[in-house]
C-alpha cells in the first residue's frame, strides 16, 4: 500500500535532512533559507508500506506570494496527500506552529515533528510532547534529523494517521468575536453560492479576511472586504493565533522558555553583520577561499599534471605512430586530462564554500551585502541565489523562485550567468597560474569580485533601463550557527564537484574526441584543419582582442560547457618540444590573458544554463537578450582590460 | 580591562604584519592579502571601542578575530610548507594566527559562560 506525505514547515528547520533520513536520500542540505526551491521526492519502504514523501519548499503562511511558496502550498490544496507532516524547529517553535494552526484548519491528518530538540536540551529546556498534543489535537515527535533519531516512530506514527484518516476532522480554532460574526456570514456566503468544494468552507472564509488570491480559485463570487477592515480583521486572527501558540509554549516547555537566540550566536552576529566591520569581512572571507582554491590545490593539480603527461607518453609509445595513439594522447587523454587537472581546486572551493553554508554565515552575508543590494535595486535574496551560482549557474537560476517580486526575480535570472561558475574556474586558474604566478590567488579573487560586480552593475542597468520599481526589503530569520562536520563537508563537495567528474567522463571526452578530429582532418598543417577554418572564419572579430584562431575556436566549444575551452587550448598548443602550458605561455602576453579571462567571465553561458533561462523566464525574447547583452559586456570588458592592462604592463 | 588590552595588542600586531606585507619588507608585496591582516587588526580593534559595560561585545571581536586568524593560520601554513616564499614572515603569521586563535577560543568559553 502506498501512502503519500507531504513534508512541511518554514524554511531552515530541517525538511530536508528529514526527507534524506526517512527516503535515504542525498538531497542538498544547508544552513540556510531557501534551498528548497522544488518538490523533491522519495520513496521509504517500512513495514510492508510504500511510503512517498514529498519534500516542499519551505513557506511561513500558506497565503505565499512567492513561486517557491506557492509551489507547497498549491501541493498541499491540488495533490491531496495522504499524511501532512509538519516540521517545526524545537528551539525557536512559534513560526512553526503558526503554520501548523493554519493548516490544521484545512485537514487534520496532520503529524507534528519538533525537531532539533537536542539542541534545546542542550540550552537547559525541556519539551513535553503530550502537553502540545493535547493542546494541538495532532501526534507530536521529537526529533533530531541529522542523527536519524525518531525517524522510525515517525514512520510509524505515520502509518497510524493514515488507518485512522476517516476519523480526523479539521481543528475549530476560535477566534475573537468580530472575527467569528465575519467568519460565519463568509461561510454562509460560500456554502450557498460555491458548489462541489474540496476545502472546508471555515478555511476558505480565513483565507479571504487574510486576503489570500486562492480563494478565487475555488469560489469566485464571494463579496469584497473592504482594505481597512481586512487588516483590521487580518491583525485579530494573527494575534489571536500568536498568543494561542504562547500558552501553548508556555504549558509544553520546561526549564527555560524556548530561547529565541543564543548568546553566542549573538555576540557573533554583532561583528559579523557590523555595519562597518561586515562588508570587509565578507570580502576577506571570500578572499581567502579563493586564496586556498589555488594555494592549497596547486600541489595536488601538479601530481595530476605529471601523471597525465606520463599517461599521454605511456599511449604514444605503446600505440606508436598512428593516428590511433594520436588520439588517445593528444585528442583524449590530453584533452581530458587538461580538465582533470583543476579537480583538487573545484573540490577546494567547494569545500569553502561548504563552511559558509553549513555554519550558517551565508544569510549573514546576504544581510550585510543587502545594503548595497538595495542601492542598486536588488535585495538581499538575489544575493543568496547569485552565490549560488559559483557552484553552477542552474540551481542559482532555479533558487530565484524564492524571490517573490516578479521583476526582481527576472533581473536576477539576467544577470546570475555573469556569476562565474565552477565550470570556468579551471580556465582561471590555468591563466592566472601561468601568467600571474606570483598573485594568482589575488588574480582568481579579482575575477570573482568582478564577477559578482559585473552582475551588480548589470542588475542597476536592467533596473534604470527596463523595469521600475523599489525592491522588496530583505526579512529573514537568521539561522543559528552550526559547527560544520567533516562528514557534512565531504558530501557537500562531493555532491557539487563529482558533477565536474561526470561532465570531464561525459561531455568533455565527447568534445575532447570532436576537438581532436577537427584539428586532425585534414591530415597535415592543424593551420589547415577544419577546426582552424572555423577558428579562422570569426577571428578577424577578435582581432582588437589579439585573440588567434585557436582561442577563438575555445571560445565557440566552450559554449557547450565552459571546461571545453581548457581542453581545446591544451590539443591546439600542443607542440612538438614544449608542453601546452608552455606553448600558451609563448603564444600569448599576461595582458591578452587576463582580457581572456574577462571575456570567458562575461561572454554566452553554457547551454545548460540557457536552457535554465529560457524554462524559468518562459520567454525567448528573454532568453536572446541574455545572450546578446552577455556577448556585447563580454567584449567590451575584455578590450577595456587588454587596453588597460596593455598599458600597465608597457606591452 | 584585560580583554581591552589583549584586543588592543593583537590589534597592533595585526596591523603591522599588514603593513609589512602591503610595503613588501620582508617579504613580497601583495595588497589584496596584506588587506585581510588589516581586517583582522580592524575586527580587535573594535572591541576596544565597545561599551565596557557590555563584555559579550567586547569579547565578540575578540573571538571572531581569534576565527579569521585560525583560516589565515592554515592558509599561512601552506605557503610556509609548500611555496616557502618567506620563511620569517609566513612563520610569525602563523604563531600570531595561533596565539589569536586561542585568545578567541578562550573569549567564546567566556562569551558562553555568561548564559
Amino acid at each position: 500500500m502506498t501512502i503519500k506525505v507531504a513534508l512541511m514547515g518554514n524554511p531552515n528547520v530541517g525538511k530536508t535532512t528529514l526527507f534524506n533520513a526517512l527516503t535515504g536520500s542525498r538531497q542538498h542540505v544547508a544552513n540556510w533559507p531557501g534551498v528548497t526551491v522544488e518538490k523533491k521526492e522519495g520513496v521509504a519502504l517500512y513495514k510492508g508500506f510504500r511510503i512517498h514523501v514529498v519534500d516542499l519548499p519551505g513557506i511561513y503562511t500558506l497565503g505565499s506570494k512567492s513561486l517557491d511558496e506557492q509551489i507547497a502550498r498549491d501541493y498541499l490544496l491540488f495533490e491531496s496527500p495522504d499524511v501532512v507532516v509538519v516540521i517545526a524547529d524545537a528551539v525557536n517553535p512559534e513560526q512553526g506552529l503558526y503554520l501548523l494552526l493554519q493548516i490544521l484548519e484545512l485537514r487534520s491528518d496532520v503529524i507534528l515533528v519538533m525537531n532539533a530538540v537536542d539542541e534545546l536540551e542542550r540550552e537547559g529546556s525541556r519539551l513535553n510532547r503530550y502537553e502540545l498534543e493535547k493542546h494541538l489535537g495532532v501526534h507530536v515527535i521529537p526529533t533530531v534529523a541529522t542523527k536519524r533519531e525518531g525517524v522510525s516512530e515517525l514512520l510509524d506514527t505515520i502509518i497510524h494517521v493514515h488507518q485512522t484518516r476517516p476519523a480526523h476532522q479539521p481543528v475549530r480554532f476560535r477566534y475573537d468575536q468580530t472575527v467569528e460574526n465575519t467568519i460565519e456570514q463568509l461561510e454562509k456566503v460560500i456554502l450557498s453560492k460555491c458548489e462541489n468544494l474540496n476545502v472546508p468552507a471555515r478555511w476558505l472564509a480565513i483565507r479571504h479576511i487574510e486576503g489570500d488570491e486562492i480563494v478565487q480559485w475555488f469560489c469566485e463570487s464571494l463579496p469584497p472586504i473592504e482594505g481597512n477592515e481586512r487588516k483590521k480583521l487580518s491583525l485579530q486572527i494573527a494575534r489571536s493565533r500568536y498568543d494561542h501558540i504562547n500558552v501553548i509554549i508556555r504549558e509544553a516547555y520546561s526549564g527555560k522558555s524556548a530561547p529565541k537566540r543564543l548568546p553566542l550566536d549573538e555576540a557573533i552576529d554583532h561583528v559579523l553583520t557590523h555595519k562597518y566591520l561586515g562588508i570587509p569581512i565578507f570580502f576577506t572571507i571570500m578572499y581567502l577561499i579563493f586564496s586556498f582554491t589555488f594555494k592549497v590545490a596547486q600541489p595536488l593539480s601538479d601530481l595530476i599534471d605529471i601523471s597525465v603527461s606520463r599517461l599521454a607518453e605511456f599511449a604514444k609509445a605503446s600505440l606508436g605512430e598512428n593516428w590511433l595513439a594520436a588520439l588517445f594522447s593528444d585528442g583524449i587523454i590530453s584533452g581530458v586530462g587538461a580538465v582533470l587537472v583543476f579537480t583538487p581546486n573545484i573540490f577546494v572551493m567547494f569545500l569553502g564554500l561548504g563552511i559558509l553554508e553549513e555554519s550558517g554565515y551565508l544569510p549573514r552575508a546576504a544581510f550585510v551585502i543587502d545594503r548595497i543590494m538595495y542601492a542598486l535595486k536588488l535585495s538581499g535574496r538575489s544575493f543568496m541565489s547569485l552565490i549560488l551560482g559559483f557552484g553552477c549557474n542552474v540551481p542559482a537560476i532555479l533558487s530565484t523562485r524564492a524571490i517573490s517580486d516578479p521583476r526582481e526575480r527576472l533581473v536576477t535570472i539576467l544577470v546570475s550567468p555573469f556569476v562565474t561558475c565552477s565550470a570556468r574556474l579551471p580556465i582561471y586558474v590555468l591563466l592566472a597560474g601561468l601568467f600571474f604566478p606570483q598573485n594568482a590567488g589575488s588574480v582568481l579573487f579579482l575575477i570573482y569580485a568582478s564577477s559578482v560586480f559585473l552582475a551588480a552593475v548589470s542588475s542597476v542597468l536592467l533596473n534604470r533601463v527596463l523595469f521600475k520599481g523599489e525592491p522588496v526589503p530583505l526579512i529573514m530569520e537568521l539561522p543559528r550557527y552550526r559547527r560544520p562536520t567533516v562528514k557534512g563537508l565531504l558530501n557537500y563537495s562531493w555532491s557539487k564537484g563529482r558533477h565536474f567528474l561526470q561532465k570531464a567522463g561525459t561531455i568533455i571526452l565527447i568534445a575532447s574526441i570532436a576537438i581532436w578530429f577537427l584539428g586532425s582532418f585534414p591530415p597535415g598543417n592543424v593551420e589547415n584543419s577544419l577546426a582552424a577554418r572555423i577558428g579562422k572564419f570569426l577571428e578577424p572579430l577578435f582581432k582588437p582582442l589579439n585573440y588567434d584562431w585557436r582561442i577563438t575556436t575555445a571560445l565557440i566549444f566552450g559554449t557547450a560547457a565552459k571546461e571545453i575551452v581548457v581542453s581545446t587550448l591544451s590539443t591546439f598548443y600542443s607542440s612538438e618540444g614544449l608542453s601546452f602550458t608552455e606553448s600558451l605561455r609563448n603564444s600569448i602576453d599576461p595582458s591578452t590573458a587576463l582580457s581572456l579571462m574577462f571575456f570567458v567571465l562575461a561572454y554566452i553561458p553554457c547551454f545548460a544554463t540557457i536552457a535554465a533561462i529560457r524554462s524559468e523566464t518562459q520567454s525567448d525574447k528573454w532568453t536572446l537578450v541574455s545572450l546578446i547583452y552577455g556577448l556585447v559586456v563580454a567584449y567590451l570588458l575584455a578590450y577595456l582590460v587588454k587596453v588597460v592592462t596593455g598599458l600597465w604592463l608597457g606591452i | 580591562m584585560a580583554w581591552n588590552l589583549i584586543n588592543l595588542l593583537l590589534s597592533l600586531l595585526w596591523f603591522s604584519a599588514g603593513i609589512l606585507k602591503i610595503a613588501g619588507i620582508g617579504t613580497p608585496s601583495d595588497i589584496p592579502f596584506g588587506g585581510v591582516f588589516l581586517v583582522i587588526g580592524a575586527v580587535f580593534l573594535w572591541g576596544v571601542f565597545e561599551d565596557p559595560v557590555d563584555r559579550p561585545k567586547r569579547l565578540s571581536h575578540t573571538y571572531v578575530g581569534g576565527m579569521l586568524a585560525f583560516w589565515l593560520g592554515i592558509y599561512s601554513a601552506v605557503n610556509l610548507i609548500f611555496y616557502q616564499q618567506t620563511l620569517y614572515f609566513d612563520s610569525g603569521a602563523v604563531i600570531l594566527s595561533f596565539v589569536s586563535f586561542l585568545l578567541g577560543i578562550k573569549a567564546k568559553r567566556k562569551i558562553e559562560a555568561m548564559r
